[in-house]
């Protein structure tokens, strides 16, 4: 690594170039919300169905919460960065959160058909408009 | 008098010899290997008819082909795509019709690709389906939906050890064709791409 050294006028200019350049580049690495025409198009649906504002917060809580046995970590782990494993077949599952697998929340059939299966099967019921919206409001910035 | 016989010996001696030679070589090389032969050349021929039922988004419909796009994406999503021929049409419409409880998963679908998989499957099936010699017909389950429940399966494996499947880490189940069977994916089940995780080969 070159030690810059910030005396002369030319290497005045190579410093704050190389600042901006490790700047930029230091902000590309913090992940950017995901976004997609169908996320956005979901959301306000069940938006229009929710009581209120949605919630990362509240979002994370019912993904990490314990259903009786069930659980939604038991198949995604409890960082939806990491690849799962189907907990009965033992198929690998891809990660859920978008920065590490950018399909997830760009297609709106899939996201409505595994928010019905899954709350059905963890939850023993139906995730209503707010907890959807919470929980999509949270996974988009993982 | 002798010498002249003895030379024609050579010649006559000389050519039955190469042309058995011969003969030989040429049956040889134009010949299956010997270990195909028999009932097994038949299963192979009838596997490789069943493996071009579509499944593997080869089939001669286009129809076919698009629902079977479908079938792989679907119901590939947490399992290996089970071949349509394995079930009769009746296991497969009680299975479609019960997707809330798919063997304790909820496998839930909408309604359209629903009825459409079902379609697809219930054309395929092992009572319906377009396959010769309808291997798969030994269809008594006693009511059971699960495939490895079917006679014709439980006949095919019934060799296999507790210790290489049930009790084996790394296949856990007969349900798991593709941890056994390498060509799976493709719809072919011959015997020759069985390798077993932690045994090998499986060689009769």
């Amino acid at each position: 690594m070159t030690v810059l050294s910030i005396t002369t006028h030319r290497s005045i200019r190579a410093t704050t170039a190389a600042t901006l350049l490790l700047g930029t580049l230091g902000l590309a690495a913090i992940p950017a919300p995901a976004a997609s025409a169908d996320l956005d198009n979901l959301l306000s649906q069940y938006r229009a169905a929710a009581d209120s504002d949605f919630s990362a917060a509240r979002g994370q809580q019912l993904f990490m919460r314990n259903y009786g046995e069930r659980s939604c970590s038991v198949c995604h782990t409890d960082d939806p960065r990491n690849p799962g494993k189907h907990q009965k077949t033992g198929k690998p599952i891809e990660p859920l959160a978008p920065s590490a697998n950018p399909k997830r929340l760009t297609d709106q059939r899939e996201m409505t058909k595994w928010l019905l299966r899954n709350c059905k099967w963890t939850l023993e019921r139906e995730c209503s408009a707010q907890e959807k919206g919470d929980f999509l409001t949270w996974l988009r910035e993982q | 008098m002798n010498d002249k016989l003895a030379n024609w010996r050579w010649v006559v001696g000389s050519l039955l010899l190469t042309s058995s030679l011969a003969t030989g070589l040429w049956g040889l090389s134009t010949s299956d290997v010997l270990a195909d032969r028999g009932e097994s050349e038949r299963e192979h021929a009838s596997d490789r008819n069943s493996g071009r039922d579509g499944d593997d988004g080869g089939g001669s419909r286009a129809q076919g082909a698009a629902r079977n796009a479908s079938y792989q994406q679907e119901c590939g999503s947490c399992h290996l795509p089970y071949p349509a021929r394995f079930l009769a049409a009746a296991n497969w419409q009680s299975m479609m019709g019960g997707l809330n409880d798919h063997f304790g998963e909820n496998a839930e679908l909408d309604e359209a690709t629903r009825s459409a998989l079902q379609q697809y499957l219930v054309a395929n099936s092992a009572d319906q389906g377009n396959y010769q010699g309808r291997r798969y017909l030994d269809q008594s389950g006693q009511g059971s939906l699960r495939i490895t429940e079917q006679r014709f399966f439980l006949r095919k494996h019934d060799e296999i050890p507790r210790r290489m499947v049930a009790d084996n880490p790394k296949v856990g189940s007969f349900s798991q064709c593709d941890a056994c069977h390498q060509n799976a994916a493709q719809g072919d089940f011959d015997e020759d791409g069985v390798k077993i995780p932690g045994f090998g080969r499986w060689d009769d």
